[in-house]
């Protein structure tokens, strides 16, 4: 299975010419992007980040925000995306942090600009043993699928992050993203200064390389100031065992 | 071992609070230095809150008002450390909405001067005193203004039981900069009460106290790695804001034994079932801000509150805090036994559905009312018709008020949102749009 998923996050991709980086720069403050008015960064607490204008197409018709219920009152709130048609990826504490008794996923849901989201159901579920992640197994299949896993972008390309943490000011949903560089990778960890809150968990941290939107991270957690927000670093290992996820939570479909 | 010192004093609770009700020991209200103490509620997390997993876990609990002891302990306490003119207590309110099962995440109290034009000559943000970015989003969409002196910033978090029936809050960050007496330099023991006042319910709440605050050093509260408690935490309390027809048990439980994974499968990870759908009866998803200014039929108007006593660590300041919690263990116990009582649990449902009988009886009168002026009034332009109109329409507005108030102690939406208007004009006339039902 491993072999499979490196095999598939392989073909054709590359960041328009460098190569695999085995070990991601530190990057120095004129390395970083210039700043943009609307997402310029700054830890934990930066400008706000800025409006997906159409999440109904490519890459964000794929993000979803994901909604757990306890005795019908929202629990808890987070961000996943698909991995396959049927399938969605998020962090595996978005399962663990309360008690729920029911949940549902809402994919390009946006309160201005996608209103109409339709409201999906979960037909089973798989959490890995150790990383922050689990994958979610739809009842309905869905377009837009990223591809997971890739070389580490160079430092003046950046990535992007996508989530639901920054709601509209009438506190309704809204689906926004930012951009930023790597700040770096260890284990299976990744950093990055994209400003993150409470509700991006699941958040995928991705580039499009050569037109294919494709994940190189599952976001998971906030950091202290100016230490970047983390999240886990998709290499080829974790893809694998992201197939076995969700090969395990196929299995339970209809238990 | 300030601690122990306040451990100590809590076995002989009784003993000090009876032998020294008016705490003269403590220093007299003439030493309060002049200032305002403003309150900041937040749907969104605390400021200093805790760096970590960023799943948005919101505030809701399901146990209606229960646990409320410590906080009459407080009420009590402070009163009778004030009958010798000795604690100056630091008090604010805010008025919230909120819908049902929600509570804000942050409750932040700042007590200074305020210059609110901002012009004055010395002020200073409030985030620069508390190792906060100025241009902090967060920080800057509370609004508070500059400050030319500060004495106390305080933040509360809240935060729900994994069973969701009871509330509790924790400091996160707090920052004694001058005492109340105008200290500059020493230590001092802060008491702090959260209340939650929702019309026609009793109040909740909560107390913790801050121990041996070091008067100028900010101090932030991190969980302890083990089980992410904090040192500091106020006693459960039963929640303000749940439905009052929340049932007993969910529909259904997640999955918490899922089966054995398929021979073969990698020991990656576990997996189960299907996970229920329509928590939310398939309305839009929620998000992790918590909108305290919430509109509608359903929003619940809400106040909190928060009182601070500052105390010098000595015998008289720690017979004040021990008299806060002096008696709360069992009283604890009683708030907590609908929770472990199938019994208890019972008479707390039997109080619920009560307030919803209330409510009905009341919706019935109203309507009964309503239909009396709307359809049976005189139409007579006579006084007698007159005399008859004012008595039904005042008779209908007083019944809808009093179904409105009973479906807010039953956390029910408003059944009147049109009030009639007392009148002698004819029914269908002067009160058009409240009679178009009847």
């Amino acid at each position: 299975m491993s072999e499979d998923a490196q095999g598939e996050v392989g073909r054709g991709f590359s960041w328009k010419g460098d190569g695999p980086v085995a070990h991601p720069p530190r990057l120095s403050a004129d390395d970083r992007p210039p700043k943009f008015e609307l997402f310029s960064v700054i830890l934990p607490h930066g400008p706000n980040r800025a409006d997906v204008p159409e999440p109904t197409q490519s890459p964000w018709e794929g993000i979803g925000t994901i909604n757990l219920f306890d005795h019908g009152a929202t629990s808890v709130v987070a961000t996943g995306f698909l991995c396959a048609p049927d399938v969605l990826l998020t962090a595996k504490h978005v399962l663990t942090t309360a008690s729920y008794d029911a949940g549902n996923v809402w994919l390009g849901f946006d309160a201005v600009h996608n209103p109409g989201a339709p409201m999906l159901s979960i037909a089973a579920y798989a959490e890995h043993n150790s990383l922050d992640l689990a994958v979610l197994i739809l009842t309905t299949q869905h377009q837009g699928v990223f591809a997971l896993g890739a070389p580490l972008p160079p430092a003046h390309a950046g990535v992007t992050l996508a989530g639901y943490a920054f709601p509209y000011p009438n506190t309704s949903a809204r689906l926004s993203y930012g951009n930023g560089p790597l700040t770096g990778a260890s284990g299976t960890q990744l950093t990055y200064l994209i400003d993150t809150e409470e509700g991006d968990s699941g958040a995928p941290v991705f580039g499009v390389p050569n037109g294919q939107p494709t994940v190189i991270a599952v976001h998971a957690e906030g950091a202290p100031k100016g230490q970047g927000n983390a999240g886990v670093w998709l290499t080829p290992a974790v893809v694998a065992d992201i197939h076995s996820l969700i090969a395990i939570a196929r299995s339970h479909v209809g238990h | 071992m300030h601690h122990r010192n306040i451990a100590a004093m809590l076995v002989g609770t009784s003993l000090l609070a009876s032998c020294a009700p008016s705490l003269p020991g403590l220093r007299p209200l003439t030493y309060a230095t002049p200032g305002e103490a403003r309150l900041y509620v937040s749907g969104g997390r605390c400021l200093h809150g805790p760096a970590g997993n960023e799943a948005a876990g919101l505030v809701a609990a399901a146990l209606l008002e229960a646990g409320s002891q410590a906080l009459k302990n407080f009420g009590q306490a402070l009163k009778d450390g004030s009958q010798g003119g000795a604690l100056q207590p630091v008090v604010a309110t805010q008025n919230i909405q909120l819908l049902p099962d929600t509570s804000p995440k942050c409750v932040t109290l700042v007590r200074g001067s305020f210059d609110d034009k901002g012009n004055a000559k010395g002020s200073r943000t409030v985030a620069s005193y508390v190792d906060i970015g100025e241009d902090d989003k967060d920080f800057t969409s509370l609004n508070i203004p500059k400050v030319t002196a500060l004495d106390y910033y305080i933040e509360l978090q809240l935060a729900n039981s994994t069973n969701h029936k009871a509330l509790k809050f924790n400091p996160v960050y707090a920052l004694v900069e001058r005492s109340i007496d105008g200290d500059t330099k020493g230590t001092r023991d802060v008491s702090i009460a959260l209340k939650f006042s929702k019309i026609g319910a009793s109040d909740v709440g909560s107390t913790v106290v801050l121990g041996n605050q070091t008067i100028g050093a900010g101090k932030k509260f991190e969980p302890q790695a083990a089980g992410g408690r904090y040192i500091y935490e106020a006693p459960w309390f039963g929640a303000f804001n749940a439905k009052a027809n929340d049932p007993a048990s969910p529909t259904q439980t997640r999955d918490l034994n899922p089966p054995t994974p398929p021979t073969g499968t990698p020991p990656v990870g576990t997996g189960g079932g299907a996970i229920s759908s329509g928590g939310n009866n398939g309305q839009n998803p929620s998000t992790p801000v918590v909108d305290i200014a919430a509109k509608g039929n359903d929003a619940v108007p809400i106040t909190v509150s928060m009182t601070v006593v500052e105390t010098r660590p000595t015998k008289e300041g720690l017979a004040f805090i021990a008299s806060i919690f002096n008696g709360i263990e069992p009283q604890i116990e009683t708030a907590a036994k609908p929770l472990i009582d199938s019994k208890a649990a019972s008479a707390q449902e039997s109080s619920d559905l009560s307030a919803l009988s209330t409510f009905s009886t009341a919706q019935g009168t109203a309507q009964g009312a309503m239909f009396t002026y709307c359809s049976a009034s005189s139409t007579d332009d006579t006084l007698a018709g007159k005399q008859d109109r004012i008595t039904k329409s005042s008779a209908a507005r007083s019944a809808q008020i009093q179904a409105n108030v009973a479906a807010i102690a039953a956390s029910q939406p408003k059944p009147f949102l049109k009030l009639v208007n007392i009148s002698t004009g004819l029914a269908r006339t002067a009160n058009n749009d409240a009679c178009t039902q009847f």
